[in-house]
């Protein structure tokens, strides 16, 4: 007990290089941990929508845009598929369809056109007002909501697909119906609606405004559904023909989903279906190789490093000759002295670990918030 | 003979709690809420269900269906709902700006949709400034019985797939309405054919599938019985009768007075065939039938 207390005032007494000496070891600890926890979690992040989607079918193209751009809402190329999919895989009875139509954006925020199985799908539940209703009705996401002091009631308008479509996509003022509780997914950042709503966008529906309201000339600055014009609100041509961005998919069993992945390998389909965990996988498996080399890396330095704390600690062993000595004489046993050593480099090594070990604690907690702003 | 008190005890203590009323757990009493848009499907449902199942049919009595829309409140009613039975067909118009689960919806006319009819002359109406020709489908589609009978199987598989531990029972009660829309269709069939060779009008275009099955020669009017024709629509009705010869003219609902006197006078004898979209007052869909069965036996003979 008197080793350790002494050796607990040397270090205090020597502050800046016992500081110095930690940092060392905390860092040299802390970083290939931190790294792993990091990794480990990015990986689990991203892996866990992608493992909760079963199913994902699209237009033939990357299947790792389609994962992106479905689960994670990104801004990426989606060509168009038919609507009439979701009506052959509901008679195929061989899963649960969920159109998505993600075409569209309201400032920069994704407008997600759907049905409400996607709510029920991903657990997605009200804290504020209702579902949607009708025709231009929506709900928003937590994030969405608080960052845009979105309320049941307020409106919510839809952006042109690119600042010159003047003579094309006409504005869709939304209803706001209510508010998604927050689940830390892309879905807080979104704004679902039904998917005829998003063809109200594309110009394929449309009702019929009191022109009368309007001066010679004027036109209305953007399409809204009422309560007095949604019954002239109609769709015009086939709506199996309607665009659709992607459709999850839920087989009903696993017989059922290998059916489906079988039914759209063949050569001349021009659909692809997916399965996003495999996706996933694939693209993480090319993160782990890269993760295995920079471990790698990092512990080549932290062993340089733990070599230079040894080097340190030698060097001071041979610079306190004098001070082992005169404890000597005052009576103290050169094995107490020894000890004594010993124990300021082990004091150094558990402080420098402790540190290590709470700043990885401290990642492993904040991380996954960091990593879902930044990863998707 | 020495009788153990703690026996009697016993026994009487189970005979208590096994007269008692049953617990059940809030799960175990909840029945399955399955939404139905027509008659006939509330019919098919009821009748499948024998209790099991708690059928909304949320048509006020004086609402045709066909034209009728749910208010905001019942839609989030009928999204909380376990199964919604759509006749399709384009039968309910308001679906297509509502929002309802795809996974509760059961479109019961799938099974035949190659079948479903269209409305040949569409209806040009004007709105926005613009006309607009709106042709669709036609959605009676059960006075085809034999159509009727694929909705009820349908009606039957959902039931099923909702509610597994009824399909025995959901099954037998499935083979007994069969076998009455069976007889129903067969009666129709035997009616219908005093008239292979007499054409006949209908008021209202709503009897096309009538027509296909049972081989009617029917040409369709768009009167309403409430309404007195006006001189247009009596001049259209004398030039159908310079083509097509009818006797009958069939109604959707009792006709106006007025109204039948008006054809009377032009040798056409007023029938009312229902197409049963809405409940009865008394009775239903099947009951409806055997009506319109006696009606036309009685105005074919």
């Amino acid at each position: 007990m008197h080793t350790l207390y002494l050796a607990w005032r040397y270090l205090l007494h020597h502050r800046f290089k016992t500081l110095l000496l930690v940092l060392v070891v905390a860092v040299t600890l802390f970083l290939p941990a931190g790294l792993l926890v990091l990794a480990g979690q990015g990986e689990a992040e991203l892996t866990a929508r992608a493992n909760a989607t079963p199913c994902l079918l699209g237009a033939k193209g990357s299947p790792l845009e389609l994962t992106l751009g479905s689960l994670y809402f990104r801004n990426v190329a989606m060509p168009a598929m038919p609507y009439g999919e979701v009506d052959q895989l509901e008679e195929s009875k061989l899963g649960l369809p969920i159109p998505l139509m993600l075409r569209y954006r309201s400032q920069d925020d994704p407008i997600v056109g759907t049905s409400l199985d996607y709510l029920r799908f991903r657990k997605l539940t009200i804290i504020e007002g209702n579902h949607f209703t009708r025709l231009g009705d929506c709900v928003v996401g937590a994030k969405v909501a608080k960052q845009r002091g979105l309320h049941s009631g307020s409106r919510v308008l839809s952006r042109p697909v690119d600042a010159f479509d003047v003579a094309g996509v006409h504005p869709l003022n939304m209803r706001v119906t209510g508010v998604l509780a927050a689940t830390g997914t892309p879905d807080d950042e979104a704004i679902f609606c039904d998917v005829r709503t998003t063809w109200v966008i594309a110009g394929l529906g449309h009702g019929h405004d009191n022109v009368t309201k309007l001066q010679p000339g004027q036109m209305a600055p953007y399409n809204e559904v009422t309560d007095d014009n949604i019954d002239s609100f109609h769709f015009h041509g086939d709506e199996a023909t309607f665009p659709i961005s992607a459709i999850v998919v839920v087989p009903t069993d696993e017989k059922a989903a290998t059916r489906l992945l079988g039914r759209y390998r063949k050569p001349d389909s021009t659909l692809q279906m997916i399965e996003p965990g495999v996706v996933m996988g694939e693209l993480l498996a090319t993160v782990v190789r890269l993760k295995k080399l920079a471990l790698t890396a990092l512990t080549l330095v932290g062993l340089c490093s733990l070599l230079l704390v040894g080097l340190v600690l030698l060097l001071s062993y041979r610079q306190r000759q004098a001070e082992r000595q005169f404890l000597v004489q005052l009576g103290a046993a050169h094995s107490r002295v020894y000890m004594l050593m010993l124990s300021e480099a082990v004091l150094v090594i558990v402080v420098g670990a402790l540190l290590a070990g709470g700043l990885t604690l401290v990642v492993w907690w904040f991380s996954p918030a960091v990593l879902r702003a930044w990863l998707v | 003979m020495e009788v153990d008190m703690r026996w009697i005890f016993l026994l009487l203590m189970v005979g208590v709690l096994g007269c008692g009323p049953k617990a059940t757990t809030s799960t175990e009493s909840r029945k399955p809420v399955v939404y139905v848009t027509n008659e006939p499907l509330r019919c098919f449902a009821e009748r499948l269900a024998g209790g099991d199942f708690e059928i909304v049919f949320p048509v006020p009595k004086d609402e045709d269906p066909e034209d009728w829309k749910p208010e905001a409140a019942l839609i989030q009613k009928m999204q909380q709902a376990d199964l919604i039975l759509l006749n399709g067909g384009g039968y309910e118009k308001w679906l297509k700006k509502a929002s309802l689960p795809l996974a509760t919806q059961v479109d019961t006319s799938s099974a035949f949709k190659e079948k479903i009819l269209q409305n040949d002359a569409a209806v040009t109406h004007s709105h926005g400034g613009k006309e607009h020709a709106h042709s669709g489908p036609v959605g009676q589609t059960w006075l085809d019985l034999q159509l009727a009978i694929q909705q009820a199987k349908a009606v039957e598989a959902a039931l099923v797939r909702l509610k597994p531990e009824a399909a025995e029972a959901i099954r037998e009660r499935s083979k007994k309405l069969e076998a009455e829309l069976l007889a129903l269709d067969t009666e129709m069939e035997a009616v219908t054919k005093l008239a292979t060779q007499k054409p006949i009008i209908a008021s209202h275009p709503v009897y096309g599938y009538w027509a296909r099955r049972y081989n009617v020669n029917l040409k369709s009017l768009h009167w309403e019985p409430d309404d007195v024709p006006t001189e247009a629509q009596l001049a259209e009705l004398n030039k159908l009768l310079a083509t097509h010869p009818a006797k009958v003219l069939v109604w959707e609902d009792e006709p106006n007075l007025q109204a039948a006197e008006l054809v009377k006078a032009l040798g056409l004898t007023s029938i009312v065939v229902r197409q049963c979209g809405n409940t009865p007052d008394k009775g239903d869909f099947l009951t409806l039938m055997k009506k319109n069965i006696s009606a036309l036996q009685a105005a074919l003979k």
